[in-house]
């Protein structure tokens, strides 16, 4: 117990740290040079904001969580099931890989505005533009896990008679584990980065809004200290996703080879 | 085990790859049913590929290649007795180790009330059975050769082909595990094919030891073994031991291209 507790001063300490120093510097900088508030907010001013507004960015980072979790959900299940399809079939691999490598390369901002008319304002539409930016990365890494397995592997295979299901479920699959869960750690972060991309293009009525939505209500009207409430807010919710992500995946690593050694 | 399912009769088997390289040519080969025979020639000389077409991992290109008069795919899925042991463990790491052992009998659906005490048995065999819960990652390099051997042996095969199973591990431990493998056939008696580059271990291991030829191979010379079994690990100091080595060396000498 000792032992963690002294682990976990000695992992976390330096980046507090660091944080304090950066908020005394910024706190020193901001009086010294007498900047605006509206160009830039002293640390105390963003404490103040996110005080008053708490309930308002509590809300919004909920309702963005949940579209970017959603929007995670579907890129795990659809990008297996992608992955799936191209370890069995190289001519299918070879005709929809590219357009999966366009769904990374294409700005989300540029095309988030189309998803948005498409889907339609809303719940769905932000949903729709987390899954497409985090799909990538799932699909990327579990068809490389599922079709590098080693050569010796499906000979032992072969030897048994193993037919193609066999082959699939008991060797390729597991053998991919690995690469699902980097991928599915890349792609979380992600699929915030779509949930408040989206929201910049779609709302979700009148009463509820998300992250991405105050981001810009609030850069429109200056209101800087909110604003930087909001970013605060987006980072931790990026953090804490892909926190619990990769301990999930951590552990389920772990498991995948008998723990450690 | 079926009575004498582990002949194997080559002849003039050659194998092409499809990229034109000539691996094997006009090979000759007989094993009797219970034999231990070792196949020993300088690297790339196609030796794993012969023990491949053995196996029917891949099909020769000329020749006739029968097991117990079958061709080998069908001896392997009718009768179900041919295991292989590859170069590396290959165990699977996300399998314990009886799980490691008990996938040939669950790919080929075998009923699980007799799994369990097969894998008991095999893993008793090599001296593993402390160790079924185990993971790959926690073994030694020998121990996870001896999990493989587990493993082709659980499925009580007829004819058992080795290829370099002990190339990567140390001389100690790959003298011990050759005691082991003795004892195991000796147990047993199947049919043993094994490849290798170390001249005493095969002729430790085997009644006969076969010279290949640099590609493409072809079988040049046979030297039989004249000790009997069971060997015990002194032989390896005797001069006659020595002789045969020597014996065998100067064949491998001869086929070396200069």
């Amino acid at each position: 117990m000792t032992r963690l507790v002294s682990r976990a001063a000695r992992v976390l300490l330096p980046p507090l740290l660091m944080f304090a120093l950066v908020l005394a510097m910024w706190h020193m900088v901001v009086g010294l040079f007498s900047i605006k508030p509206f160009l830039l907010p002293g640390p105390l001013q963003v404490a103040a904001a996110i005080k008053l507004h708490l309930s308002s960015l509590l809300g919004a980072a909920w309702l963005t969580a949940s579209a970017a979790l959603a929007g995670f959900s579907l890129s795990l299940s659809a990008g297996f099931l992608a992955a799936l399809v191209f370890s069995q079939s190289k001519i299918i691999e070879r005709s929809l890989y590219p357009y999966a490598i366009f769904l990374q390369t294409v700005p989300i901002v540029a095309i988030a505005p189309l998803v948005i008319l498409w889907i339609g304002h809303g719940f769905y539409g932000v949903v729709a533009v987390s899954f497409i930016i985090s799909l990538f990365p799932i699909i990327a890494n579990t068809t490389t896990g599922l079709t590098t397995v080693e050569p010796n592997l499906l000979d032992l295979f072969a030897m048994n008679d193993a037919g193609r299901w066999q082959i699939l479920f008991k060797l390729r699959v597991p053998h991919a584990l690995p690469n699902l869960l980097t991928g599915a750690k890349v792609s979380s972060g992600l699929s915030v980065i779509g949930a408040i991309v989206g929201e910049f293009f779609a709302g979700y009525g009148t009463e509820d809004f998300g992250l991405g939505y105050l981001i810009i209500l609030t850069n429109g009207q200056a209101r800087t200290d909110y604003l930087f409430a909001c970013i605060l807010f987006c980072t931790l919710l990026g953090l804490s996703i892909f926190t619990v992500v990769g301990v999930l995946s951590n552990f389920l690593q772990d498991r995948w080879g008998g723990g450690k050694e | 085990m079926i009575q004498g399912t582990g002949q194997v009769a080559a002849r003039n088997v050659g194998k092409r790859f499809a990229n034109g390289v000539e691996a094997l040519r006009g090979i000759d080969l007989e094993v009797g049913a219970g034999e231990f025979v070792s196949i020993v020639g300088p690297s790339g000389c196609g030796k794993s590929t012969l023990l491949r077409l053995i196996a029917g991992l891949t099909r020769a290109t000329s020749g006739n290649l029968t097991i117990a008069g079958l061709p080998p795919s069908a001896a392997r899925r009718r009768r179900q007795d041919l295991a292989y042991v590859f170069q590396d463990p290959t165990l699977l790491p996300w399998r314990n180790v009886s799980k490691n052992v008990a996938l040939p009998l669950e790919l080929r659906g075998h009923d699980r009330a007799e799994t369990g005490s097969l894998v008991e048995r095999a893993l008793e065999m090599v001296g593993l059975a402390d160790f079924a819960g185990a993971y790959p990652r926690q073994l030694s390099g020998g121990m996870r050769m001896r999990v493989s051997i587990a493993r082709a042996l659980v499925t009580r095969p007829g004819l058992l082909l080795l290829d370099e199973p002990f190339g990567a591990l140390d001389e100690i431990t790959r003298q011990r595990l050759n005691e082991e493998v003795l004892d195991l056939w000796q147990r047993d008696r199947w049919t043993g094919v094994f490849v290798t580059h170390s001249v005493p271990e095969a002729v430790y291991l085997s009644r006969r030891v076969l010279v290949m030829s640099p590609r493409p191979g072809r079988i040049l010379s046979a030297v039989t073994v004249p000790f009997d079994y069971p060997r015990v690990s002194d032989l390896r100091t005797d001069s006659a031991f020595n002789s045969v080595v020597g014996e065998v060396s100067h064949h491998l000498r001869e086929v070396r291209p200069q």
